[in-house]
């Protein structure tokens, strides 16, 4: 299935196209997730939690920066990755590409995703996993946005907690995360 | 880790010993040795699996037998009074209301909750409650056909 | 398939299923009320929790009454409960006939009210009353209890306001007015399907024109909810073709459908137009 997001990231397009491809940093925002090894500079592995309902899933794979056209702020990305306890998998190509908007960047995502097994019945047909997709990427934003703010003060961005129960974090829940470092992890 | 319940199996007791996870439908048939009842679908969707507990239709692969300790369960084996056979099974012999006769122990036992709680129930009602369950034989009619019969016979004698 | 094994709680007490989902729920502890929806997916393996605390024994949690002006539903009151009108008024009714769509008689014997909303499938009849009655949910904890009103409740599909320690106790719907006018409809393509959409409506009438007007709809969106649009269209104007028209021309504008290969979201969007509309001349009928 294929679908569209954007995402308003508040930093002038020069600097939201680094923090973009800052892989390690961008893992840090992606709720769940964890990355477990650098192949290379353009290949990492890792793993995504992500739930549903009553399902919660782990999805391990691999992303790889496959064109990186810096003139005209353009990346593709391809992942693979696949439910341990063999529940499905997904391929996914993500193209993005910056905008100026304002002060800040719009990042304009087009996303290919392509779910086998399990997983992709669960969600009676594409319709309600496309839904999730947008939640993710926009929680995604949310967190990215509030690192950055971070980063702003002069804090250094900590790991992500791996996050049950996709809801879009407004700035205020990610920043109670953020200052109460004993909470538990919640289970992925 | 198994936990011990007793089942209360068409008036007889049955306990058993079983982990929480077994559902209601597998240890009917493993544990008490009832298998009249069938697991089609296993995710509650085709209704093969229908019993009835406290009167009422269920789908048994829904639930564990741990939740099923004092609960009166009826089965399709709980039907017939001794050799004299339930008006719903008559009906179906009668109108061919069966083929393979997978799906029909769950169709019995759902008509069988139905109609004893009001043999009167109108066709349309009859229908919505009908379409719970699935069968890949018969195309519905003859077994639509027989629960009418049966209601019909059900509701003179009552 | 058969589920993945678990460790079965079964407490007796509300403050006992509150400890014991305070323990557990870290360690990916469900509750289990109805299962209609959680066991089947953990039939298919879909989901795996570690522990299920069972609360069809808590006595307290079965019930359903009215007080302070709304309709209390507990825990464990079943879809079944509501197939007679449980309060006098129109509530009632509309919660019998909303009850009739949902899945299957076998399924409405165990499946909940609040099990539904706590599951939140963009596809539930539950949730579309919730939402459109402006109901408020009570979710208990170790650490007390709080109300969340439906509007803030329902986050997207299958996902709510509820950490995963509390319980959802309580639903709570304010009786509506005595002569309030209300009508459902529900497209599936076969009895028992998730419904592809829906629609309910209310209103009153006062001085021949529609008051207080409220039309949900549920099953187009990731949640469902009023549309204000839709509404705006009703308010002051006579119950009739005209403004019914212009309500569900509103509602096909406001939505934005889910879309799937099955159901692509330009159909979806005119089965929602088509299900406002028949919601509202029901109302009027």
């Amino acid at each position: 299935m294929e679908f569209d997001n954007t995402l308003e990231v508040p930093l002038p397009p020069a600097e939201a196209w680094r923090v973009l491809l800052d892989i390690r940093r961008i893992a840090t925002c992606i709720p769940g997730a964890e990355l477990t090894e650098v192949v290379d500079e353009r290949t990492y592995k890792g793993k995504v939690a992500v739930r549903i309902g009553p399902v919660a899933l782990s999805l391990v794979g691999q992303a790889r920066l496959e064109e990186v056209d810096a003139a005209n702020q353009r990346a593709r990305v391809t992942a693979q990755g696949s439910d341990p306890k063999g529940r499905g998998s997904t391929d996914a190509v993500i193209e993005f590409r910056l905008e100026p908007a304002g002060a800040g960047t719009r990042v304009l995502i087009h996303s290919d995703v392509k779910l086998a097994g399990a997983i992709a019945q669960y969600g009676r047909g594409t319709g309600m996993i496309r839904s999730v997709a947008s939640q993710l990427i926009g929680q995604f934003g949310e967190a990215l946005k509030a690192q950055i703010a971070q980063a702003g003060a002069g804090r250094e961005p900590g790991p992500a907690r791996p996050i049950s129960g996709i809801t879009v974090l407004g700035k205020a829940a990610w920043d109670s995360i953020a200052r109460s470092p004993e909470k538990p992890p919640s289970k992925p | 880790m198994k936990i011990g319940v007793t089942l209360n199996v068409n008036g007889r007791d049955c306990p058993v010993k079983v982990e929480p996870r077994k559902t209601l439908a597998d240890t009917i048939r493993e544990e008490c040795g009832q298998t009249g009842t069938h697991t089609g679908c296993e995710h509650g969707v085709c209704g093969a699996c229908t019993v009835l507990l406290d009167g009422e239709p269920v789908r048994s692969c829904l639930l564990f037998a741990v939740q099923a300790a004092g609960r009166r369960i009826r089965t399709v084996e709980g039907l017939a009074d001794g050799d004299k056979l339930h008006p719903l099974q008559r009906a179906f012999i009668e109108h061919h209301g069966l083929q393979c006769g997978f799906c029909t122990p769950g169709f019995l036992m759902l008509a069988a909750g139905m109609l004893e709680r009001d043999p009167g129930i109108g066709d349309e009602a009859l229908l919505d409650a009908l379409s719970s369950n699935l069968c890949r034989c018969t195309g519905y009619q003859n077994i639509v056909k027989a629960v009418r019969a049966a209601a019909d016979e059900m509701r003179v004698s009552k | 398939m058969k589920p993945a094994p678990f460790e079965y709680h079964a407490p007796r007490t509300v403050r006992e299923a509150l400890d014991v989902l305070a323990e557990v729920a870290p360690r990916d502890g469900r509750v289990l009320a109805g299962g209609q929806s959680l066991v089947p997916a953990m039939a298919l393996r879909l989901a795996r929790p570690a522990h299920l605390v069972d609360i069809n024994g808590v006595k307290d949690l079965e019930r359903l009454a009215v007080a302070a002006g709304a309709l209390e539903i507990g825990a464990c009151a079943r879809h079944a409960a509501f197939h007679r009108p449980v309060v006098d008024g129109p509530l009632g009714l509309l919660l019998s006939e909303v009850a009739r769509h949902i899945a299957h008689y076998p399924i409405r014997i165990r499946g909940t009210f609040c099990g539904s909303l706590a599951h939140a499938d963009p596809a539930s009849e539950w949730c579309l009353v919730a939402a459109t009655l402006d109901s408020r949910v009570v979710a208990r904890s170790v650490r007390g209890a709080r109300t969340i009103a439906a509007a803030d409740f329902f986050r997207g599909a299958m996902t709510t306001a509820l950490e995963a320690d509390e319980l959802l106790a309580e639903t709570r719907i304010p009786l509506p007015a005595p002569d309030t006018r209300f009508g459902f409809s529900e497209f599936s393509r076969r009895a028992g399907d998730f419904g592809i959409a829906m629609a309910l409506a209310t209103y009153r009438v006062h001085g021949g024109v529609m008051t207080e007007p409220r039309i949900g709809i549920g099953g187009v969106e990731n949640a469902p909810r009023r549309i204000a649009q839709a509404e705006a269209a009703l308010e002051g104007k006579r119950p009739g073709k005209e403004a019914f028209l212009a309500a569900a021309d509103a509602v096909a504008r406001a939505v934005a459908p889910l879309d799937d290969a099955r159901c692509p979201a330009p159909y979806r969007r005119e089965v929602a137009r088509a299900m406002a509309r028949r919601a509202l001349e029901r109302a009027a009928a």
